[in-house]
């Protein structure tokens, strides 16, 4: 039965990307069940996926593919990569060819509190006073002077090591330190950016490009890189990600695996629900509700890691097979969606596979 | 003096023989023992204080492993595990790794020590004599890892008759669980014992003990929905465990060969249960799941005689080896089948060893030297976690060549003296040594008085040497460089027996003993990691244990009855520093109490018997938020109870009874949820609820 439904949405997957080279864009029904094998490469969680669930779309980049995210939003913002576990300090200058030295407090882990305002803030949401709240770069002013240096921690390249089965090894080395400024000039971003104990720098104007959520750079090739689909044209991410976790009274910065999160700036909304309350079977349009799809309007991270147990010591994590997600997706359809698999069939980590099915 | 040995024997042999015909004659007072001892002795001689657990409270409580018996010791509790099935000791606070269980005098393996960490279920209880118990560091005598105490089991070498052959069934709920094969416990044996010649003498036995798990709340192995039901308690575990052993006696000469062979499965079912989706199968529900295999070869050779005909020499030879290996696999809950089944060698230990004493080297009556030497070669096998969450293998010889010198010197008929002092090369670590020094005064009116002071030493395990747990964040390490930590215990005590009349006798006993452990083991915060600023934790040598204890013991009997009543309070202070917060080391107090008594009803050849036990609760320091906090385990009662009845000119035999009557199964421990990431189980697993058995021996002898 449910390879009969992997089958079919094959089948329809094919037929949309044929229709994608008739002229126009003619109108294609969107996926009515699917089941998706969401891989993001296995135990080292090397790379980002995309999944598009009207189209049952997926579009995988590696996470090391880019450092940098330019908002192409109307405020001047940027992010960085938390799926590497990059941190950010600003320092007092605006002079990007003073020689820095590395600080090991700049970094991702138990002992990094979210306050400190070292990370981007998990919600996703963008704007924020700083600290903790809002992305860790300040917003880019259009008065330079207000612009300072930041001392940046490139995190971790992915793993290549190969753990116990079951396990992830998502950290591999230490990608290095890198400075950098952020200006405005008009309605684009000029990047200043060296190594840390480089009296020169480079210089890159980016601008923002309105199909995307962000222009991504790369401090490593010094290129612009694509490292995401349209804004429109995704609903979740499956990736490694850097959260906020309540540790001895106090939120600190902690890197998950399998993280999962919707499309925030895209629209696309989600809510939990337990099968104790409802069935999944039986659910329907008629039981949405609607109000439900708040919180998710301003955190991408409803499902985050919600729909696993993250095991411990002597446990491996495993699915919570007792909830399901109604997932309102960026054309407006409504899905109803629960995950199958954690592992592949050897048990190795990474192969997510979820099923989903349109409310009518 | 000469014809020692001979006599010797005949008290070996006699004491088994009394005891099989008259159970309640042998009270604990005319013990002969061999623990610690130059040549077996009596009990009153003795300058150690040995505590004697007699195969009749064995067969009382119709104990099955070394668990059962420890159940109702005063100092020890036993902790099982729900993870791996296996049960070891505690004693005043300190786990396994510093109390080691020797079986006819040398230690016995394990898949990770030798003589510590020794599973107690995996101990046969089925040929035993008695057990000897000395508590505090026996390091001149015992080695490393006798820090807290020794037990040594003392297994059967004789038989009055040609042949001998026992057979026994027992059956037992787990707690309120029973089926004919699918639940409960189910043991059968045979026992086969032949005097060949006046000089040989043979016996062989097989032993299969098939324990199908305790459930409780659980829901078993094919339950399919992830909320922590799945699986079992306690695990599924079937043993089979072999002995044969022949011996030889010709004059002053006697020796034996013994081989055991023990074959053990336990099956692990997760509580977890995954789920998992594939092409082929579609989505399926499945649990991780383990069987582990353990095997232990053990032979044993070891010979009693005298030199130029003066010279008392015993030596013994061993080769031991324990592994345990486990298979992985996914059980397919929703087909009911195995895939990805992997087998693996998860940790082994061979040991050869040797250990010779030898004693009665002078023409003199107060004095006597025991000169010693012990050598053990050591190679153990471990998979421990490495960086990544990865495994990572350790193959490891550790040897140590020990000598020993112990002498006894008698300043009077009633004064012993006796130093004792240890050297051990070791391989892997400094050399280590270890002294001691007893005294025992008898006195009129049965009074006895001794005073003792030992030192000990315990090495390091594999896992504090060698493991990496680096990943995510997380850094705990081993450490290669560590030092053994060392243990000092001082012991007074007084002894006295009354007798009122043929039929009353009393014997009554104070010991306090104290004792410490410097450079204890732990995992401690040693800095932060230069890029990541994590912090990093590794075992190092930082920790002190200070421990005091006075305890009563009081034995009465009377006609057919028989009364034991003791107490012990223990006062235990720790300083514990995990390198970001020290622990206060006050003092925590605990008090213990077991009392037993039986009755034989001569006419109906019944012995009715209860054991009782009163574990106080027990406090220590655990780590929380802003430094260590305390947390309370509480107190609970054990008590068994049972009736033997011998029927047809003994030849038949039958106990029924039952276990933890108070039907005890988890027990609490407060404030373990103050720190970390994960959550902790506030419940410590003890025992599965009142057990009732019935055991059936049918002996056959001619």
């Amino acid at each position: 039965m449910k390879k009969g439904f992997f089958i079919l949405s094959l089948s329809v997957l094919s037929l949309a990307s044929c229709s994608s080279d008739d002229e126009g864009t003619p109108y294609v029904p969107p996926i009515s069940e699917a089941v998706i094998e969401a891989s993001t490469g296995g135990p080292n969680q090397q790379n980002q996926l995309y999944v598009d669930l009207s189209t049952s779309t997926k579009t995988s980049v590696a996470r090391e593919s880019w450092d940098l995210g330019f908002s192409s939003g109307s405020a001047f913002r940027v992010a960085i990569n938390g799926s590497l576990k990059m941190a950010v300090k600003q320092l007092n200058t605006t002079n990007i060819d003073e020689v820095q030295t590395e600080d090991a407090s700049v970094s991702v882990g138990f002992s990094t509190l979210a306050s400190l305002g070292y990370v981007d803030n998990p919600t996703g949401i963008l704007e924020g006073a700083g600290a903790g709240v809002g992305t860790a770069i300040a917003e880019i002013s259009a008065n330079d002077a207000d612009n300072k240096v930041y001392l940046v921690n490139l995190g971790f390249k992915a793993g290549t090591t190969t753990p116990n089965l079951g396990a992830v090894a998502t950290d591999g080395d230490p990608r290095g330190w890198k400075k950098i400024r952020i200006t405005r000039s008009g309605d684009n971003y000029v990047l200043q950016y060296a190594d840390l104990g480089a009296t020169t720098h480079s210089t890159v104007t980016i601008s923002k490009n309105t199909a995307f959520h962000f222009s991504f750079f790369s401090l490593v090739s010094g290129q612009e890189v694509a490292a995401q689909p349209e804004k429109n044209k995704w609903d979740l991410n499956f990736t490694t990600f850097t959260n906020y976790f309540p540790y001895m009274g106090a939120d600190v910065t902690y890197g998950y695996a399998d993280f999962i999160t919707t499309n925030v700036k895209g629209g696309t909304t989600v809510y939990e629900l337990l099968t104790a309350d409802v069935a999944y079977d039986t659910f329907g349009l008629a039981d949405v509700i609607e109000s439900s799809f708040t919180v998710s309007a301003t955190d991408q991270r409803v499902i985050g890691a919600n729909w696993r147990l993250g095991g411990g010591p002597g446990a491996l994590p495993s699915i919570r097979d007792d909830r399901f997600y109604i997932v309102k997706d960026v054309e407006g359809n409504i899905y109803k969606l629960r995950f199958l698999s954690l592992t592949n069939d050897a048990g190795e980590r990474g192969f997510p596979v979820f099923e989903y099915e349109i409310l009518n | 003096m000469r014809n020692l040995i001979p006599i010797l024997f005949f008290l070996y042999a006699s004491s088994s023989w009394a005891q099989a015909i008259d159970t309640t004659k042998t009270i604990a007072l005319a013990d002969v023992v061999v623990t610690g001892q130059f040549e077996p002795q009596s009990l009153k001689k003795s300058v150690h204080n040995v505590r004697v657990i007699t195969s009749q409270d064995i067969k009382n409580l119709a104990a099955n492993n070394l668990g059962d018996v420890l159940n109702q010791y005063l100092n020890i509790t036993v902790r099982p595990s729900s993870s791996t099935g296996r049960s070891t000791v505690s004693m005043f606070g300190l786990d396994a790794q510093y109390f080691k269980i020797l079986v006819d005098n040398i230690p016995l393996v394990n898949e990770a020590g030798f003589g510590n960490n020794v599973d107690l279920s995996q101990i046969n209880l089925n040929d035993i004599e008695r057990i000897e118990i000395i508590e505090g560091s026996m390091g001149v005598t015992h080695g490393a890892n006798a820090v807290s105490g020794i037990l040594n089991i003392i297994t059967k070498k004789s038989n009055t008759h040609k042949w001998a052959i026992s057979t026994t069934l027992q059956e037992e709920t787990i707690g309120n669980e029973y089926e004919w094969f699918d639940k409960g416990r189910h043991i059968q044996n045979l026992k086969v014992a032949h005097n060949i010649s006046d000089k040989w003498f043979a016996s062989i036995g097989v032993n299969r003990n098939d324990f199908q798990g305790f459930l409780n709340e659980q829901k078993g192995k094919n339950h399919s929905e992830n909320d922590g039901q799945r699986g079992y308690r306690w695990l599924p575990k079937e043993q089979w465990n072999s002995t044969a052993l022949v011996s030889f006696r010709k004059g002053n000469f006697q020796a034996f060969y013994k081989f055991e062979y023990l074959d053990e499965q336990v099956d692990f079912f997760n509580s977890v249960v995954q789920s998992g989706f594939s092409n082929q199968l579609g989505a399926y529900k499945y649990g991780d799941d383990i069987r582990y295999f353990t095997n232990r070869f053990y032979h044993h050779l070891n010979a009693v005689g005298k030199l130029f005909s003066k010279v008392n020499y015993n030596i013994s030879v061993s080769h031991q080896l324990q592994e345990r290996l486990f298979e992985e696999f996914r059980y397919n809950i929703s087909a009911r089948n195995e895939m990805n089944n992997n087998e693996f060698k998860d940790q082994s230990m061979e040991v050869l060893y040797s250990i010779g004493n030898f004693s009665n080297f002078f023409n003199n009556d107060k004095f006597d030297l025991q000169l010693g030497y012990e050598l053990v070669n050591n190679y153990g096998f471990s998979l421990i976690e490495g960086e990544n969450n990865t495994t990572k293998t350790i193959r490891e010889r550790i040897d140590n060549y020990d000598i020993f010198a112990v002498s006894e010197v008698k300043l009077s008929s009633t004064f012993s003296l006796r130093p004792g002092a240890r050297y051990s090369f070791q391989s892997k670590f400094d050399n280590q040594y270890a002294l001691s020094l007893g005294a025992r005064q008898l006195f009129k009116d049965n009074l006895e008085i001794r005073a003792s002071v030992g030192k000990s030493f315990r090495t390091p395990n594999f896992e504090e040497m060698f493991n990496e747990m680096i990943f995510s964040g997380h850094f705990f390490v081993g450490n290669e460089n560590l030092t053994p930590e060392v243990s000092n215990s001082y012991e007074a005590s007084v002894k006295k027996r009354f007798s009122f009349g043929s039929d009353v006798a009393v014997s009554t006993n104070l010991i306090a003993s104290f004792m410490d452990i410097k450079d204890r083991i732990d995992m401690a915060l040693i800095g932060f990691d230069e890029t990541t600023n994590n912090p990093m934790y590794q075992y190092i040598n930082i920790n002190k244990y200070n421990m005091w204890n006075v305890s009563t013991n009081n034995q009465l009997e009377y006609n057919q009855w028989r009364f034991n009543l003791g107490a012990s309070l223990v006062g235990i202070s720790r300083l514990i520093d995990d390198g970001e917060f020290t622990s206060d080391d006050k003092y925590l107090y605990s008090f213990n109490l077991n009392s037993s008594v039986s009755y034989n009803i001569e006419k109906w050849n019944t012995i009715a018997s209860l054991y009782y036990k009163f574990t106080g609760k027990t406090q220590q320091f655990v780590v929380g938020q802003q430094g260590y906090i305390l947390s309370d385990i509480e107190s609970y009662n054990w008590l068994d109870a049972s009736i033997q009845k011998n029927f047809f000119n003994e030849k038949l035999e039958l106990t029924i009874g039952a276990r933890n009557l108070f039907n005890i199964t988890d027990i609490n421990q407060t404030n373990l949820n103050q720190g970390g990431g994960h959550s902790v189980s506030s419940q410590i697993l003890l025992a599965y609820g009142t057990s009732y058995f019935t055991k059936l021996t049918y002996n056959l002898n001619f």
